[in-house]
């Protein structure tokens, strides 16, 4: 860039001013006086009005000096103030990381900063000697060569008054690299509001260009990946629906062909063979309840309905009336804390969730002991507690009891196949929420559930205001 | 009626599941004549009198298995209630499909009724015996022999 000469020790222009300012006074006041240079009438004057005269033309000359003086000191702190700038903006552009190029009106470079020497190889005087688009070269992405007529980059419209962003332009370096760039281009214009030029600013983005790349790669594996998934996933409900519903076909037959002997021959038959019947005919109930309970299953995902907005408790209530009659039997007694909540849910499952956490409470009971069963609602975020005073499951079993036909207890002692748990598992998780067991509070026997749910996004009562 | 053997057409590829309605119908004490046809093709053959079948009467009543190798219970059910000497013959489908679409289907090719099998022996053996009894004693069907 180029310097200007340093400014004019003031001493020397302090001086001249006052010289000059002498002269002038001097002319203009001796003429007015008596056509008399006034150095020298000031000299031989005797007259008092005259002396009083000249002091009053000191005082102004030493007025006048003092003005000059500040006048002086104040633009020479400006010069140095302009001076500090042009440093600072100097090592601005010389340490930006970004490449800086300002060509003039004929498209000649007149400035290039060292990131962007470092960014095309080329030193400021091969950029000021050769032509910026045959050294360049500027491509489109799809390796197109630009017309030098048409280049955004090395020819500026002298209409265009707004920055022109080029978010992608492929550069060839000085080494011959190819290498990809970000280019804002910046008309600049004087105080006439005349072109003077264009301000180009240029980044490498061939490292941000290979993360996106990449990026993109990463999620279209994901994305594929989570395609496969699906697609397993869906197909082995249709497996897991289709091979239980078959497979009762045949289970059916063992089972009814054994029955029938059982009834055809009974007295035909001693008591072994009449015990080995018993057990086939228990063996087919059972597998014929274990595949209706893997069906219940595979029809959580497979078969549920869309999510809606719902209140909450009105679910709760119908799994409670559903069980009613084992609520009765047990003489269980359960408190629901009052909620509005609202909630996205498929209505028949939400049901079957509650129905068999709460039957669960019900059902692991020491002998004869009443179920006393809190459901405990709290919300943002929404928070679902139901404790019980039952049998309680130890720690160690926390995780299992969620697996499908997972039993911790004797069938004699507890019926059931052990899927109840695992559909709990499942809903809450088609709803996008959690279901765990907690603590008991103070080592209290019983188990406690907690459900969490995300919220709806917006309650249906509003949504249906007129 | 007491007297009256009554002719049932029983469409249904499993034996097993053949031999079972055999037994459950054994124990009615109705007189009764159980015909079966392994196959849809079969079963059309004999209601429409073709080949060996020129002599066969027309049962009173049709048991139906949707679940057939071949011209599947649907059309089989379709050609049954689109030929006029056929279509006022009660055709009861015994399936062990919950599936929505086909009870509705089934219904709208103008079924008579829609029956599921079930799982379990004693009741299956109740089903068949109550369902049968029902369309052969209760209902009252037109006689065969007068037209319209």
């Amino acid at each position: 860039m180029e310097r200007e000469s340093p400014p004019t020790p003031p001493i020397l222009r302090y001086s001249a001013l006052a010289a000059v300012a002498y002269l002038l006074l001097d002319g203009l006041v001796g003429g007015w006086l008596d056509h008399q240079p006034f150095l020298t009438s000031l000299l031989s004057a005797d007259d008092p009005q005259e002396w009083w005269m000249r002091i009053i033309t000191i005082v102004i000359i030493f007025l006048f000096g003092f003005w000059a003086r500040n006048a002086i000191r104040h633009q020479h702190t400006l010069l140095r103030s302009l001076e500090r700038a042009r440093n600072e903006l100097q090592l601005l552009i010389d340490s930006a990381s970004e490449g800086i190029l300002f060509l003039d009106t004929d498209e000649k470079v007149q400035l290039a900063n060292p990131a962007l020497c470092q960014l095309t190889g080329y030193t400021l005087e091969q950029l000021q000697q050769g032509d910026l688009h045959t050294l360049l070269d500027p491509r489109l992405p799809d390796g197109d060569p630009l017309d030098s007529d048409h280049c955004p980059l090395c020819h500026l419209n002298p209409e265009e008054r707004t920055t022109t962003h080029i978010p992608h332009l492929l550069l060839t370096t000085a080494h011959g690299d190819t290498i990809s760039a970000e280019c804002w281009v910046r008309p600049v214009r004087n105080a006439a509001d005349l072109p003077e030029g264009w301000l180009a600013t240029i980044i490498d983005i061939g490292k941000r260009i290979a993360a996106e790349q990449k990026g993109r790669e990463l999620l279209e594996d994901l994305q594929r990946e989570q395609t496969r998934l699906e697609a397993r996933n869906e197909e082995l409900q249709r497996f897991a629906y289709v091979a239980s519903h078959d497979l009762q076909e045949p289970l059916r037959m063992v089972s009814s062909f054994v029955q029938l002997l059982q009834r055809r021959y009974n007295d035909q038959l001693d008591d072994s063979a009449r015990e080995f019947i018993g057990f086939a005919v228990d063996g087919t109930t059972r597998m014929q309840q274990m595949i209706n309970d893997l069906l219940e299953y595979s029809r959580v995902g497979s078969q549920g309905k869309p999510l809606k907005p719902m209140a909450l408790r009105p679910l709760i209530d119908a799994a409670i009336a559903n069980l009613q009659l084992a609520i009765e039997d047990n003489g269980a007694t359960i408190t629901v804390t009052p909620s509005d909540a609202i909630i996205m849910a498929d209505e028949s499952q939400m049901i079957r969730l509650f129905q068999n956490l709460i039957g669960n409470a019900i059902k692991f009971q020491p002998e004869g002991q009443r179920a006393e069963i809190t459901i405990d609602i709290r919300e943002h975020p929404l928070r679902i507690t139901i404790r019980d005073n039952g049998i309680g499951i130890p720690e160690a079993y926390r995780a299992k009891v969620f697996e499908v036909f997972k039993r911790l207890h004797g069938r004699d002692q507890y019926k059931g196949s052990g899927v109840g748990l695992a559909v709990c598992r499942r809903i809450v998780m088609r709803h996008s929420g959690t279901l765990t067991i907690a603590d008991q509070p103070d080592g209290q026997p019983g188990t406690t559930f907690v459900i969490t749910l995300p919220p709806a996004p917006e309650s249906p009562a509003k949504e249906h205001t007129p | 009626m007491s007297n009256h053997t009554f002719t049932i057409l029983l469409i249904e590829d499993n034996p097993a599941d053949a031999r079972l309605v055999q037994e459950a119908l054994a124990e009615n004490k109705l007189l009764l004549d159980l015909q079966v046809a392994h196959n849809g093709e079969q079963a059309l053959a004999r209601l429409m009198r073709q080949g060996d079948h020129r002599d066969a009467k027309l049962p009173d009543l049709i048991l139906l298995d949707l679940n057939l190798p071949g011209m599947d219970g649907k059309e089989v059910l379709g050609r049954i209630k689109q030929d006029p000497d056929l279509k006022r013959i009660p055709v009861v489908i015994l399936t062990t499909s919950h599936a929505d679409r086909d009870i509705v289907q089934t219904y709208n090719l103008n079924a008579n009724a829609y029956v599921i099998k079930p799982l379990d022996f004693d009741q299956f053996m109740h089903i068949v015996r109550s369902t049968t009894q029902f369309w052969l004693t209760v209902a009252v069907l037109p006689d065969g022999r007068v037209d319209e």
